[in-house]
């Protein structure tokens, strides 16, 4: 890996970055798997300050910091996890530390009775055969710098092969967490979800880490393939440290009647970046995109989404919410994408945000581009304080200042709550949302 | 319903109405574009020193400028040394009253329905005509003399109010806004001129008729109209050009300034050629429109009607600097056969309490792509601000394409912005209840689409509206399905 990078003109003025290769103990297929990724990264290198899909996100503190990856799992016990594990709750839990598998930490219980799931670097046989077919397939490594960087660097991945016509009823947490590191660290965490026909989960990935001197960065790949008629709900909770970076790349292809439904929330972290696509590449697909975040300091959040749709007869739905409070940035850029074919196509996206402060910014960019006629597509986006009548209201009522703010915030986090389905999961996270929103309260009041 | 189907093809594939060519010997500097072009403008304008001055930063900070690409749309590269920058209809001596007017030149007014002298009497509406470059007549100038309104063309504005201009010119638009600004800015032949003293009220429409005439000949119009404190006009803006198979490009610049309560209604109907159904020809419409509500409580409006070009590429903005102030933005983008539109408007709120209305009607028909892109931005200090767009979509035909592409960014807590967008096709349940009452399709489709576009419509002057309405029938006829 010279640095020849830099002859490429769309690099000029990026700072040059030579990709980490992870390593692949000895399966020469993920070998040429990372050099792809490398070399695709030659190819595009970082996302540049131009490119309009970067602009509402500076990512030089990225670029300029040179990032090394974790050597090993660093040493984290069952202590470091309580705040983020979800074990107790009686969910499967599958725990990776500093990117690296950790079976003593993990519940796996009577998972392996009912689906497939597989590290890369311990697959044989026909596991390989299966993640070799869909892994990079719907995330390629030239989809964007980030990309690239977790095709090349990798440390090791999960693959989650959910057999046909299998439900799973328990969620199934994968924990990615960051231990304490003496130099700038970098994971990337890699998930590979198949469903099959008929199947049906619910997945949450939890990204997490500690707080250091050296702030992490976290740039995870995750791939879902929704077999015909699968149901398959994926949650993320991001709960990086305060100083952490985190960039997040999701691609999901949805075939046949299957349902998808997905919420990200974002809760941690300095900078964060999720970009999400969707592909309903056959008829009767259904993608459901939810978001929640709820940010202060100067944190910065970015979400991206892309409904691709492909074909025709497929309703998709999307609801953002953002709290902003502090000197957060928040971002939103959703894209419905109607391609020629894709008639009868029902979409309808919203985004909403409340400023919580004077010094919060939101950036929205709800995005409509159809090339089929016979659709229906809208999309909303509203941007303001919390209401004051409202306010007044409860005020009038009885209900302190600062009880009622509290209760109005909530009652914005949870229209978005309320869309979840694993009713377990609904109550995991609305815990998770009082205590997020009680933080930026205090805090708030502090300031 | 196949019967539906060719009756629909029949309407879209109607041929533009009003192409055609007037025999004119014409004054047009020799194609290029350098320093000595921008100088030669300039001289046989016989412009002050400092507008030459102006003329040559802009040229030289274009030079250092690239042509953009960053809208969803294509063309064919634009070679900058072909075009003749400069174009005049030959003067024989100077001109006393219309009738020593080139006929020629009259009757292609009379062909477009802008009678000149007709239209004093019965419209009330003073007419600044723009034959390619040049303004050839202007009317009612005596009764707006009177109270104290200066509307006439900018050549003449530099001569005779060269102080008011050299405080205005750029200060909304500055020469190093953007690439075509910039050219604009060196190489601008002439435009409208329009100065409302304090507290006066405009008594009538203001009106330019643009026509893109001289072939190969690209139209700088620069248009410069200033409402003083508590001053108001309405200013209407219409265009068509004749039928030609080379793309003409046209990047006009429009500056408003409107001072404390002053308000300015700038309405825009476009009707230039499209190209003809297989996307040959048709004009490129690069427009850098912009208003600044520089005193509290100003208002602009900009209202238009876009159904011509081969390629729309424009934002009317507004710059919303005094407190209270308001913006508004109502459009109606028509796109059928080839053509593209990428438009919308900006709304910059700096100042407390300002407030902003975006209504956008897109109407994609044939293989038109049509695109709203818009920026809504609050800045911190603009307390109490509002923002409320809508941008609906409406399709006909399957092989058009619409598009949204709104920006929304806020930095003030107190602020709302509101934005709401829908795509969908023309009703077909609504057609049937037409047609089932015996309405003609060709009927049915109007009547929904200028129920779809009505919210934009009665923005428009009355003259105005009338037209556009036609304007839409006709550009649209049959392309349903």
């Amino acid at each position: 890996m010279t640095q020849t990078v830099q002859t490429d003109q769309r690099l000029k003025g990026r700072t040059a970055h030579t990709p980490h290769i992870g390593p692949h103990h000895g399966h020469k297929w993920l070998e040429e798997f990372h050099h792809a990724g490398a070399a695709a990264f030659e190819k595009i290198g970082w996302p540049s300050a131009d490119d309009e899909q970067w602009r509402y996100i500076n990512i030089t503190p990225i670029t300029q910091t040179s990032f090394r990856p974790a050597a090993g799992p660093g040493s984290a016990g069952r202590g470091e996890l309580a705040g983020v594990s979800l074990a107790g709750r009686g969910f499967y839990e599958l725990v990776f530390v500093d990117g690296y598998f950790s079976p003593e930490l993990s519940e796996i219980g009577d998972l392996a009775r009912l689906i497939e799931f597989q590290c890369f670097h311990d697959a044989s046989g026909d596991r390989t055969d299966r993640i070799r077919r869909y892994l990079g397939h719907e995330l390629p490594a030239m989809s964007n710098g980030f990309a690239a960087l977790n095709t090349a660097g990798f440390s090791d991945g999960i693959f989650l092969y959910l057999p046909a016509g299998v439900a799973v009823q328990k969620p199934i947490h994968i924990l990615w967490f960051t231990t304490r590191h003496a130099r700038p660290t970098v994971v990337f965490p890699r998930c590979l979800i198949s469903a099959c026909s008929g199947s049906q989960a619910t997945i949450i990935q939890s990204f997490a880490s500690l707080e250091s001197d050296h702030p992490p960065l976290t740039n995870a790949a995750t791939e879902v393939i929704c077999g015909r008629d699968s149901r398959l709900e994926l949650i993320k909770l991001e709960r990086e440290a305060p100083h952490a970076f985190h960039v997040a790349n999701e691609a999901v292809h949805v075939h046949a009647g299957a349902k998808f439904q997905s919420l990200t929330f974002n809760a941690g972290a300095l900078l964060v970046r999720n970009n999400m696509t969707v592909h309903l590449a056959e008829p009767f697909g259904e993608a459901t995109l939810n978001g929640l975040t709820i940010s202060s300091g100067n944190q910065r959040v970015d979400n991206h989404t892309t409904l691709d749709h492909a074909a025709e007869n497929c309703p998709s739905h999307e609801l953002y919410k953002s709290l902003l409070a502090g000197n957060a940035t928040g971002v939103f850029r959703g894209k419905i994408l109607v391609r020629p074919d894709a008639q009868k196509t029902d979409s309808k996206q919203t985004s909403k945000t409340m400023l919580l402060s004077d010094d919060a910014v939101m950036n929205s960019q709800p995005q409509l581009e159809i090339y089929a006629n016979d659709v229906k597509c809208t999309h909303g986006s509203t941007t303001g304080p919390i209401d004051e009548e409202q306010l007044f209201y409860l005020q009038s009522r009885g209900v302190s200042a600062a009880r009622a703010r509290s209760l109005l915030t909530y009652a914005f986090a949870g229209d978005v709550l309320n869309r979840i389905i694993h009713p377990e999961v609904r109550e995991t996270l609305s815990t998770l949302t009082s205590e997020c929103l009680h933080q930026l309260h205090i805090e708030s009041v502090e300031s | 319903m196949p019967t539906e189907t060719s009756a629909i093809e029949t309407m879209a594939n109607k041929e533009y109405k009003w192409g055609f060519v007037t025999d004119l010997e014409s004054d047009t500097l020799p194609p290029g574009l350098n320093e000595d072009t921008v100088r030669a403008i300039s001289a046989l304008k016989n412009e002050p020193s400092f507008l030459t001055e102006w003329r040559l930063k802009a040229f030289r900070h274009w030079q250092t400028m690239t042509e953009p690409h960053w809208p969803n749309v294509k063309f064919a590269p634009i070679d900058y040394q072909a075009v003749s920058y400069y174009s005049a209809p030959k003067k024989k001596k100077t001109l006393a009253s219309l009738d020593e007017v080139d006929p020629e030149l009259l009757k292609t007014y009379e062909k477009l329905g802008v009678p000149l002298h007709e239209q004093k009497i019965f419209a009330g509406v003073a007419v600044d005509a723009v034959f390619d470059s040049v303004s050839v007549a202007t009317t009612f100038k005596e009764k707006l003399a009177e109270m104290g309104i200066i509307f006439c063309s900018f050549s003449e504005a530099v001569q005779k109010h060269p102080e008011l201009i050299k405080k205005y010119l750029g200060s909304v638009v500055p020469y190093s806004d953007n690439f075509f600004a910039t050219l604009n800015s060196a190489v601008f032949s002439d435009g409208s001129f329009c100065y409302v003293p304090k507290g006066v009220q405009c008594p009538m429409e203001l009106s330019t008729y643009f026509r893109i005439n001289e072939r190969n000949t690209g139209q700088f119009e620069r248009t410069l109209i200033i409402a003083d404190e508590g001053a108001s006009v309405s200013y209407l803006e219409g265009c068509t050009a004749p039928m030609r198979d080379e793309n003409q490009l046209h990047a006009a610049v429009v500056e408003l300034v409107a001072l404390g309560d002053a308000r300015i209604k700038y309405s825009t109907v476009q009707n230039w050629y499209p190209g003809d159904k297989d996307g040959k020809g048709g004009i490129y419409n690069f427009v850098t429109k912009r208003g600044k509500c520089l005193g509290d409580n100003s208002r602009i409006s900009w209202t238009q009607v876009e159904t011509g070009s081969a390629i729309t590429w424009k934002y009317p903005s507004v710059i919303l600097q005094g407190d209270n102030s308001v913006g508004e933005f109502y459009s109606v983008a028509l796109t059928n056969h080839r053509q593209q539109a990428d438009t919308g408007t900006k709304m910059i709120h700096i100042g407390r309490n300002t407030r902003s209305t975006i209504v956008s009607k897109g109407i994609s028909a044939g293989f038109g792509q049509n695109t709203y892109r818009g920026l809504v931005k609050i800045l911190k200090h603009a307390t109490g601000a509002r923002n409320y767009t809508q941008c609906d979509s409406m399709l006909i035909g399957d092989k058009c394409g619409a598009h949204t592409f709104p920006y929304i960014e806020v930095r003030n807590t107190s602020a709302r912005a509101e934005h709401e967008a829908s795509t969908s096709k023309i009703g077909e349940d609504q057609l049937f209840y037409c047609k089932q009452r015996g309405i003609s399709l060709e009927d049915a489709v109007n009547m929904i689409i200028n129920g779809f576009c009505k919210e934009v419509f009665k923005e428009l002057p009355m003259e105005f509206a009338v037209e556009a309405q036609k304007l839409l029938g006709v550009s649209l006829e049959g392309s349903v399905g």
